[in-house]
């Protein structure tokens, strides 16, 4: 399996003062680690595993509502980056046709993960609003 | 006045309005940044375009009424963005009157570009056209407007 981390946005901080001591810095890393898994779980917990449970919500003229199988495979994603320690998302929204986007944003990148209604993932990514890199994203099955 | 049928051209200067559905989390005034490009990604049944309202003939509250209406979700509530039909030509997206498909409402036109033939076809150019509208095209925000068929009783009950 590819490591999700390798092909996706890096994590930082920019709020983050630099600490003089090592001990400072690794606490520091831990804290804004700790500060991403708990915003990834939010998203696992409050909308997809939700989604999972009443897909109902979403029923409307124009808004075909998450399949079990992608939130399944979105579900897997999630995990995937908050276990890799990868920044979290600026959004987690249905696509309207039964799938999922799972969406990052910096100020001069964005990078949206898309699985379908049948749980192909794929992760597309522009710089400066042009989009430089659209791939498969591949999935582990753990 | 405008023309009772609405069929009229289009105008560089005229307003559309596309409402979004507050539960499907692509507005979310509580998030940096609040608009999701995926509110202008064509779903399946974008067939045609992307269904818009001209302002000149629904104001936006009527668009959220008109998406209650037609949803069968008395219960949702709708945002409603404004985008001004020049701006959205301007970066390759068409503008055209539209039939509301049956449904005898007058002032429906369509985003034309943003079909769903297209999007399979062209997807990166129409990503990065959504991008663009989210990102720089849209003009104000209104709602959340819902829960109307409390609001109608109560001002028949008034009445």
């Amino acid at each position: 399996m590819r490591d999700p981390s390798s092909t996706l946005i890096p994590y930082e901080d920019v709020n983050e003062e630099p600490n003089e001591t090592a001990d400072a810095l690794v606490s520091t890393e831990a804290r804004q680690l700790s500060r991403h898994r708990e915003a990834w779980r939010q998203e696992i917990d409050r909308k997809l595993i939700e989604w999972g449970r009443d897909p109902s919500q979403f029923e409307d003229v124009d808004l075909i509502p998450p399949t079990q199988e992608a939130i399944r495979v979105a579900s897997r994603i999630a995990l995937q980056m908050m276990d890799c320690g990868a920044a979290p998302p600026t959004a987690v929204v249905p696509d309207g046709d039964g799938g999922i986007v799972i969406e990052r944003r910096t100020p001069t990148t964005v990078e949206s993960i898309e699985v379908t209604r049948e749980g192909a993932a794929e992760m597309v990514r522009l710089l400066d609003g042009r989009v430089a890199d659209r791939r498969a994203f591949s999935v582990g099955n753990g | 006045m405008a023309a009772q049928d609405a069929s009229d051209p289009v105008a560089d200067d005229e307003i559309v309005l596309k409402h979004v559905t507050e539960r499907s989390g692509w507005y979310d005034p509580a998030r940096d940044p609040s608009l999701s490009w995926v509110a202008f990604r064509p779903n399946k049944d974008d067939v045609s375009g992307m269904s818009v309202w001209r302002a000149k003939y629904k104001t936006a509250e009527d668009v959220a009424r008109l998406a209650a209406r037609w949803s069968n979700r008395k219960d949702q509530k709708y945002y409603v963005l404004s985008l001004r039909v020049g701006d959205l030509r301007r970066i390759g997206i068409q503008v055209s009157f539209t039939h509301d498909e049956g449904k005898g409402e007058t002032g429906h036109a369509s985003l034309t570009t943003l079909n769903t033939a297209t999007y399979d076809s062209e997807k990166n150019r129409i990503r990065e056209m959504a991008e663009r509208v989210c990102k720089e095209l849209v003009l104000r925000v209104d709602g959340p407007f819902g829960s109307f068929e409390e609001r109608d009783q109560d001002r028949f009950q008034s009445a």
